[in-house]
């Protein structure tokens, strides 16, 4: 593999990595952590794996149980805390601008069950196949489909009621 | 247009059951960046708006060391460098100064001590003459 190809292939993995860790645990920090930590465990193990797809599914699967961790760990609860207070302010200033309407519709996704939170992340903002999703979250394809049914329901529902009632 | 609006309102059902392809998912998401929508559609719009820019979203390594030297800082570390080392070289040289003439005036003291004490030694020893006299004296009797 040329090297200017290897370095790109890298850096697209590594967003990629950072927006589904950052989607499950909200702060930056951690998912900054999250996608470090899980990029140089990919990289020692880089040689058995041979082909770019195959690393790609293996790292998502890696920055999700990572991220699954920290949020069974306490410290990862303390730091949710501590982003709500931080979402409240925000909440604020944000109820003035009625431009500001993607905020809501993050705080929406966030608030959905983590199951679903990835599964929607990986297939409506990551676009990844439904066999890639497989192979990440080792669910039935099923369970996946129901997952994210009612993710995208709940994100209707709740993205309703503001358009209904203002904020 | 009606016809368009219903093909996109079947997409939408099928998205909502999980049930559309990552095409068609496609086309629904050019369909609302194009413009004006259905207002029972708005959800719709805000949500794929949202996925796209939230896609767009990148990780910003705000520690990476930029590609060329910052001159100015090696000069800022060079010449903090040059003035600390000077400056210890000076107060090495000043202490040094200071020591020895402490050395010096102690050595002068001692000096002092030892001629005072010598006077003192000399005097005292001049008595003997006397002896030394008096016993010559009876001697030669």
């Amino acid at each position: 593999m040329k090297e200017a190809v290897y370095i790109e292939t890298v850096h697209q993995i590594e967003q990629k990595l950072y927006r589904i860790a950052k989607r499950l645990l909200i702060s930056h920090e951690e998912a900054q952590d999250a996608t470090q930590e899980v990029l140089v465990k990919v990289w020692q193990r880089a040689s058995e794996l041979s082909h770019v797809k195959s690393i790609e599914a293996y790292a998502m699967t890696m920055v999700k149980n990572y991220c699954y961790d920290r949020l069974k760990s306490k410290q990862a609860s303390n730091l949710s805390i501590e982003y709500s207070i931080h979402d409240k302010s925000h909440d604020q200033s944000a109820a003035f601008e009625a431009k500001d309407r993607l905020f809501f519709v993050e705080k929406i996704v966030n608030n959905l069950p983590d199951k679903q939170k990835l599964i929607w992340q990986l297939r409506d903002v990551e676009g990844a196949t439904f066999e890639e999703i497989t192979e990440v979250v080792q669910m039935e394809p099923i369970a996946i489909r129901v997952n994210l049914s009612r993710a995208r329901k709940k994100i209707k529902e709740s993205l309703e009621q503001i358009d209904a009632y203002g904020i | 247009m009606p016809m368009e609006s219903k093909e996109i309102k079947e997409l939408i059902d099928r998205y909502l059951a999980a049930e559309t392809t990552l095409s068609e998912e496609q086309q629904l998401r050019t369909y609302f960046r194009s413009g004006k929508v259905d207002t029972s559609l708005n959800w719709a719009k805000m949500l794929f708006a949202y996925s796209e820019t939230t896609c767009e979203e990148q990780l910003n390594h705000s520690s990476v060391p930029s590609s060329s030297f910052d001159w100015r800082r090696i000069a800022a570390a060079v010449a903090i460098i040059c003035v600390t080392s000077f400056g210890v070289y000076r107060l090495q040289e000043n202490r040094q100064q200071k020591k020895m003439q402490l050395a010096y005036q102690q050595t002068k003291e001692a000096f002092d001590l030892i001629a005072t004490q010598m006077n003192k030694g000399t005097t005292t020893v001049s008595y003997l003459g006397y002896y030394e006299k008096s016993v010559s004296s009876l001697i030669n009797k």
